[in-house]
């Protein structure tokens, strides 16, 4: 048996139930090999190393505490509260959201629109309307919202206007 | 008239269909039904039951999140220990990780426990385990020193048996991929092991490699 092979059974115990159950004349040439071999010894020492590290670690099989289901339990209801979607309903629900979200931009804009546009005419009949009758001033007042429309403030406007005519 | 046995123990979709409908004890059983396996997949890498304990909330509260995505006529169980298979490498990849492994880490007791055990034959340490908390301590520091990829496939497969076919599909990962972190964590833990040995363990004499036919040194 070669240093190869020997290594390669040596790796493969690593993994395995170990040695035990070798064939005792198989046994004692693996044995005799160590003996006088450094490096195929040195290399069974770190697969032994191994695995007496990596079957340490194994955490014993014990049942969770009884109290822990109780816990766990404790916690989805918590969480239960949130309902679950499947995939095509969250696809569903946010499709709608947006087409709903849409319509309302769209009124809103479009009310916007109205609502400038109307003022906007009004404004300007009111200045048409001015510049083509070429008011007085206290009509002018009057129509523009500035002044009361109470009789002192037209009789003032118009003694004001008849002083300046004179 | 009596009820049949199935009609008395719902079975896993019945229960999922269930949950989605949003019956809360449904899904309670599930977690009573695969609660210790879940538990038994956390312990594989936590010894800690607290540890153990977040796992398992953790990976129940992952799968009833994620329970729309179970396909149905798939192995509930395989899915479920997917999840907690993830929820275990996830914790892992949080813990601290140490920078390399040293003897100057181990103590006193951890070091003693190390010399003795190299100076047994070769043979006698492969065929005697012997569990001590000594040993547990070196081996969750040497494993502290490897990636989390590393730690979980050499846990999985050297220690556990599980075939590169068997990690990847809990993974998630290819076959290949598998492949080689087992490659490249095999070389990291090796390289770490065969340090200890030489370290731990004074020169054994004169020795010399045997030349036989065919036979290759190795590094």
């Amino acid at each position: 048996m070669t240093c190869r092979d020997i290594r390669k059974r040596i790796r493969a115990w690593a993994r395995s139930a170990g040695p035990e159950g070798l064939p005792s004349a198989e046994r004692e040439v693996i044995v005799n090999h160590l003996l006088r071999c450094a490096a195929c010894e040195e290399e069974m020492r770190v697969m032994a190393l191994k695995r007496v590290l990596l079957q340490a670690t194994r955490g014993a099989e014990a049942d969770p505490d009884p109290a822990l289901y109780a816990r766990v339990s404790a916690r989805l209801r918590e969480s239960w509260t949130r309902p679950v979607f499947s995939f095509w309903e969250v696809v569903r629900a946010t499709a709608a959201s947006v087409v709903l979200v849409g319509v309302l931009v769209f009124l809103l804009l479009v009310g916007v629109n109205v609502y400038i546009n109307r003022i906007a005419t009004e404004r300007w009949d009111f200045i048409s309307a001015l510049m083509e009758r070429n008011l007085s001033e206290a009509e002018r007042l009057v129509f523009a919202g500035e002044e009361e429309l109470s009789p002192e403030g037209v009789l003032t406007a118009l003694a004001s206007e008849l002083r300046e005519s004179r | 008239m009596h009820n049949s046995a199935s009609e008395l123990v719902p079975d896993d979709e019945e229960l999922v269909e269930r949950s989605l409908a949003g019956d809360v004890e449904a899904f309670e059983v599930l977690v009573r039904r695969y609660g210790r396996a879940v538990y038994a997949v956390a312990g594989r890498f936590f010894r800690q039951p607290e540890m153990r304990e977040d796992i398992m909330q953790e990976t129940f509260l992952k799968a009833y999140q994620a329970l729309h995505t179970y396909r149905r006529g798939a192995s509930f169980e395989r899915w479920l220990m997917k999840i907690a298979m993830n929820a275990c490498y996830d914790e892992l990849r949080r813990m601290k990780r140490r920078r390399e492994f040293s003897l100057a880490d181990l103590t006193e007791d951890e070091r003693t426990w190390l010399e003795e055990a190299l100076a047994k034959p070769a043979f006698e340490l492969f065929e005697r385990q012997q569990q001590s908390e000594d040993a547990v301590a070196v081996a969750e520091k040497l494993l502290a020193s490897l990636s989390p990829e590393d730690r979980l496939v050499m846990l999985l497969y050297e220690r556990d048996g599980l075939s590169t076919a068997e990690i990847g599909e809990l993974m998630g990962w290819s076959r290949s991929k598998v492949k080689i972190r087992l490659f490249r964590a095999r070389r990291a833990l090796d390289k770490r092991l065969r340090r200890m040995v030489r370290m731990a363990r004074p020169a054994s004499g004169s020795k010399a490699h045997v030349d036989e036919p065919g036979s290759r040194r190795s590094e």
